[in-house]
């Protein structure tokens, strides 16, 4: 931070009145307590300490507002000196004018011009006033239990006939969507489908490909928040949950780019076999500290965000922190407007900023469009769509908060001023989250609470496994996670038929899926006990797999006289690091190699290269 | 979509139907669908039913309608029934009828009230030449002879014939059922499910019965349903076997239980040429012939007499020359028997168009609740390979393999632990390998019937092990079709062909037959482990689950630990 915007510090009053107002301030504060100032600047500051001294202090404070009293109030019971005024702003609606004043101004100083010096608090001051200043209240969040159906949209429109201007209320559906069970049955579907291979992601930016979100959305539980219709509004907002899904794994590095396309890494293996609760919890705090995307990029209408303006982001996992010890102290389970959380993460003392240098983001044109214009960067357009993304497209998918939304466009018209939003249909494709529930999954996971209980798993009997290899799905709708596993182990023989099929399985197997793993699945899910042949098959393929494993790769040394081939195969100098082959070949472990080469010159023997 | 739990039956857009059978619901579904859908698969839990254009038309026939049929699946199916189902079902049934084969004045004349139809197949290259003369724009004529081909010509464009042009009568026969054995005195009556398949086929002596198909599954007294259509018709018959062991049981049946006798009955085989009022021939002797290009000299015996009904047994065996020669012989009335109409040769619509749709079918489990056939446990038991012969099998041809895993000398173990097992059961003992069956039969002391033995060794060794003198009977493949040993209730399979399905569902149906006591019959099928051996016993066993039949797998070492199998 430069050194011109280090906040005012004054260790006396004294000090503040002298350097941080010039002298017809100081008179007119002066004149706020006595009838006579003195005309010099000394004899007036003076005068004013001389008024503060013993109860001169209270009988001051007792003379303020209500409003003046509460702003007093929190800065001796905070940390710092200064007046947060979007702190204050976001806490009562409210606040009062601490800033520089000016003798030419109309504003005339008030008493709380003489306690807050320029938005400082003289050090003195504020030791005496914490004997008796009460500590402000605690910021409460407002909730409510439940949410509309609807929301009720206004708009402005204009009347040819009437030639006069009229309001259109539009009443527009709430999704409300409950969250965590989704993700719980998300996580291991879209782990499975990474697994299958089908997951293309950027070498570069390691975002998913439109394929690959597109088959992430397919596999989705209840699909992403907005149906994805090409003719619509909805190809615009794009998917949310498809695409944060891919960057949510690879950051905990439950998968990694494997060539074009994602592959599960050891853990993410592991994980196939984790509670799923368990997992989203790795995924969350994972997620906090990544620097896998910086969510604010996702709000494709701000530019400015590569290069230059790229260096003057915040970091993203502060901005992070500040949400989630926002969230932290939400109520559990009851709904809470995103207008409530903005004010909350300021008043709350969470307050965080997107970017040093509004100068370099803008909206359509970089000039015109600029956010450094004052009322162009405030708190909704960077910080609080920054909460929106982070919100809806992470803690929203990974199940932490429930949500409650509309479609973004005309959602919000905190940005309508903006030069060159008018061909907006929303600022951010998040500009519909009206509403977030902490939900138990989410309370587990920000340390609201202990643990988490998971909801009892209704072992979920959905298949049917028939003696000749047949699985029928039994119930509907059937879950993704579960087709995608039975993708890597059979064929789709019809609509609800699968057929199991060794080579599937087996390549699963030589990928790290135990076929143990299988068996136990399909276990999990029959209605029934597994036929016999099934079992069977299960065993003989165990067993068969147990007789073969690898052992890394050889290099194969032809001996043209077998003689020959079996005597150096049986030396002892080299019988430790060849095995020998049929037909005078000799089989050499790459990690002995070169001690076998060694040996073999030693005993006077080259190897010639074919 | 809408989704019924509650209902038993997925109706899915590949054209199959799966049933739940633990359903409350299955019975009623299950007798349904059995109206105008095959039974595909009957393994635990889920029956596969599917339905085809020769399913609809055979449920045409029967009088069923496409409304019917979307009403039933709207009444049982869990989910909505897919568009493309709906479709075509009423594509399918709307074609039964619209061609009718009739009689008038002496011709046999296609007719339609469809012109834009008869224009259309009047085209049609393979129809051209059996039109005899087109009489106008709904009808034409063809000769005689042609009308078997041109049903079998119409059906592969999609056209099933509804054949009402009647029957000659042949010459009469008079005879009646017994109603005691003749062999031990016994009462004999139809059963329930016998009558409603004679009475079906029968149609009441009109012109829509007197052709078709019944199928019944193996031991559920096939020959029987013969006998009783026979007796319905009183008319000189000839009856196709497929060998000469099953040629004689037909003839044993038919002086058991019905007033004929020895006399009366020709057996036209290899060994004789007698033509007789009631005529049993194979289908060896009439496919006989020297040389590949000379003619079928003994199909002749289908006009050497004026026979009113023709049988066919195991019509799904019926073999390629017999079938053009059916299609000459329309005018005789046809009964085709058979456990499935599942050919390996794809010919089921030369089955419908020649001999007849499909009259009656009844599911094998429901005769086995009901007790007339045994209940069926196959066991399968691994064993491995011995010791000596594992280098040889190790570097060993890929046919040679499965000669060397089937021989496996350790099978002989379980086949003496087996016998202990089952001391006071008629057991047979099934291979494929005449070398492996020699041995044996020498270790077990039990005599063996291959395809050299004589036929009248055979018929003695099948009588003593019908008469409980014999408890022990080693039989080659000679065995797999048409004997009927009521009493084996054991079987242990201990080489097979190759992945033969058939041969499985055959050699299974040796043992089906009801028995006396706790009517429970054990099919046990000796596999080498990890060689050919199980990788074809694999695509048997497949196909016995398939069918419904309960299946056990079983290691060598626990048999021979007297664990329970």
């Amino acid at each position: 931070m430069s050194r011109y915007n280090l906040p005012d510090y004054y260790e006396t009053v004294e000090e503040a009145l002298m350097e941080g107002y010039t002298a017809p301030i100081v008179k007119n504060i002066c004149k706020l307590l006595t009838a006579k100032p003195p005309n010099r600047k000394s004899d007036m500051v003076a005068s004013i300490c001389n008024s503060i001294k013993g109860d001169g202090l209270r009988s001051i404070w007792m003379r303020m507002d209500n409003l003046d009293q509460t702003a007093v109030s929190e800065i001796v019971h905070s940390y710092e000196n200064q007046f947060d005024t979007s702190r204050f702003m976001a806490k009562y609606g409210n606040v009062p004018y601490t800033g520089s004043l000016s003798e030419y101004g109309e504003r005339k100083p008030t008493l709380i011009n003489l306690l807050i010096i320029n938005g400082t608090m003289p050090e003195d001051l504020k030791v005496r006033l914490k004997d008796f200043v009460p500590k402000p209240r605690s910021h409460t969040i407002e909730t409510q239990n439940d949410v509309s159906d609807t929301h009720i949209q206004i708009s402005n429109d204009y009347d040819y006939k009437s030639k006069e201007r009229i309001e259109v209320v539009n009443e527009i559906p709430m999704i409300n969507m409950e969250t965590q069970n989704l993700a719980l049955q998300d996580v291991l579907s879209v782990l499975r489908i990474i697994d299958s291979g089908k997951i293309g992601v950027s070498d570069k930016t390691k975002k998913p490909t439109e394929a690959g979100v597109q088959k992430i959305a397919s596999i989705l539980e209840h699909g992403d928040y907005y149906e994805s219709d090409k003719n619509g509004d909805s190809s615009e907002i794009g998917h949310i949950k498809a695409f944060a899904w891919p960057l949510i794994m690879q950051s905990a590095k439950l998968a990694e780019l494997s060539g074009s396309k994602l592959k599960l890494t050891k853990q993410g293996q592991k994980a196939l076999n984790t509670p799923p609760h368990e997992i989203i919890s790795i995924l969350w705090n994972k997620w906090l500290g990544t620097t896998i995307i910086d969510e604010f990029n996702r709000i494709d209408a701000i530019k400015g965000q590569k290069g230059k303006g790229k260096r003057g982001l915040s970091a993203v996992s502060e901005r992070r922190r500040c949400i989630v010890d926002t969230l932290a102290l939400c109520p559990v389970g009851k709904w809470i407007t995103v207008e409530n959380i903005f004010k909350s993460i300021r008043a709350l003392d969470n307050n965080f900023v997107v970017t040093r240098d509004e100068w370099s983001l803008y909206i359509c044109e970089p000039r015109y469009g600029s956010l450094g214009y004052d009322g162009s960067h405030k708190w909704e357009i960077l910080q609080g769509r920054y909460t929106l993304a982070f919100l809806f497209e992470y803690a929203a998918t990974m199940g932490i908060i429930d949500v409650a939304y509309i479609p973004p466009s005309m959602a919000r018209d905190d940005y309508y001023s903006l030069w060159g939003a008018d061909s907006l249909e929303f600022l951010s494709r998040y500009d519909g989250l009206q509403y977030i529930r902490i939900n138990s999954l989410g309370a587990w996971c920000l340390g609201i609470s202990e643990s988490y209980k998971a909801a009892p798993i209704e072992k979920q009997r959905i298949l049917k496994i028939l003696p000749n290899r047949d699985i029928t799905e039994t119930k509907t709708p059937f879950p993704h996670s579960e087709a995608i596993f039975l993708e890597t182990i059979a064929d789709k023989t019809s609509d609800k038929v699968w057929k199991l099929n060794p080579d599937k399985i087996l390549i699963a197997y030589e990928k790290g899926r135990s076929v143990e793993e299988v068996k136990e699945f399909l276990l999990a899910k029959s209605e029934h006990d597994l036929p016999d042949t099934i079992v069977s098959f299960f065993n003989d393929m165990i067993r068969r797999n147990r007789l073969l494993s690898d052992e890394g790769n050889a290099r194969l040394i032809k001996v043209s006289d077998p003689v020959v081939a079996l005597t150096l195969a049986n030396d002892s100098r080299l019988k430790d690091l060849c095995i020998s082959a049929e037909g005078g070949y000799i089989a050499v472990p790459s990690s002995n190699e070169n001690a076998f080469r060694k040996k073999l010159r030693e005993m006077g023997y080259g190897i010639s290269v074919s | 979509m809408s989704y019924h739990p509650e209902n038993p039956m997925i109706v899915q857009s590949d054209k199959t139907i799966l049933l739940e059978v633990d359903h409350p619901g299955y019975e009623d579904a299950r007798d349904e669908l059995a109206r105008f859908a095959e039974l595909e698969k009957s393994p635990e839990h889920i029956h596969t039913y599917r339905i085809t254009p020769l399913s609809l038309w055979n449920a045409a026939s029967s009088g069923v309608t496409d409304d019917t049929i979307i009403e039933i699946f709207n009444k049982y199916s869990k989910y909505d029934v897919p568009q493309n189902i709906v479709e075509d079902i009423k594509d399918n049934i709307s074609r039964y009828g619209k061609l009718k084969l009739i009689k008038r004045d002496g011709d046999f004349l296609i007719t339609s009230d469809d012109q834009y139809l008869i224009t259309e197949i009047t085209h049609n290259k393979h129809v051209i030449p059996l039109i005899k003369q087109q009489l106008n724009h709904l009808e034409f004529t063809i000769a005689p002879l042609n009308r078997g081909h041109i049903k079998q010509v119409l059906i592969k464009i999609g056209f099933p014939v509804e054949d009402i042009a009647g029957y000659e009568d042949g010459d009469a026969m008079t005879f009646s059922l017994r109603d005691n054995l003749l062999s031990n005195n016994l009462p004999f009556a139809m059963r329930e499910y016998q009558h409603e398949a004679i009475e079906v086929f029968y149609a009441k002596g009109s012109a829509t019965g007197g052709n078709g198909v019944l199928v019944l599954p193996c031991g559920a007294g096939k020959t029987i349903l013969g006998l009783a259509i026979m007796e319905k018709y009183q008319y000189q018959t000839l009856i196709l076997a497929t060998n000469i062991t099953a040629l004689r049981q037909w003839r044993d049946e038919i002086v058991d239980k019905t007033s004929l006798c020895s006399e009366d009955i020709g057996e036209y085989s290899g060994e004789k040429k007698e033509i007789k009022p009631i005529t049993i021939t194979t289908y060896q002797i009439m496919t006989f012939r020297k040389k590949k290009e000379d003619d079928f000299l003994h199909l002749e015996l289908f006009n050497k007499q004026n026979w009113g009904l023709i049988i066919y047994d195991e019509v799904h065996l019926l073999p390629a020359p017999v079938f053009r020669t059916t299609a000459e012989i329309q005018s005789k009335r046809r009964l085709g028997l058979t456990a499935t109409l599942v050919r390996e040769d794809g010919l089921e619509d030369d089955v419908f168009s020649l001999i007849g749709p499909k009259k009656y079918d009844v599911p094998w489990k429901v005769l086995e609740k009901q007790g007339w056939i045994a209940e069926a446990l196959c066991t399968e038991i691994r064993v491995p390979l011995a010791e000596e012969l594992r280098m040889e099998y190790a570097v060993a041809e890929l046919r040679e393999k499965f000669r060397i895993s089937s021989e496996n000398p350790l099978k002989n173990n379980i086949i003496r632990k087996l016998l202990i097992k089952h001391d006071d059961d008629n057991v047979l003992v099934i291979g494929q390998y005449i070398s492996q069956l020699k041995i044996i039969s020498t270790e077990l002391n039990a005599p063996l019937i291959t395809g050299k033995t004589s036929n009248p060794e055979r018929e003695k060794l099948y009588g003593e092990f019908k008469c409980g003198n014999l408890k022990i009977l080693v039989v080659s493949k000679v065995a797999n079709f048409a004997i009927n040993l009521p009493d084996a209730n054991v079987a242990i399979q201990v080489s097979g062909t190759f992945g033969s399905r058939q041969e499985e569902a055959q050699r299974l149906g040796r043992i089906l037959r009801p028995k006396r006591g706790e009517n429970r019959a054990h099919f046990y099928s000796l596999i080498t482990r990890d060689t050919r051996d199980q990788d074809f016993a694999v695509k048997r066993q497949l196909f016995l689950t398939e069918q419904g039949y309960q299946y056990e797998i079983h290691d060598y070492e626990d048999v021979l630990k007297e664990k329970e199998i």
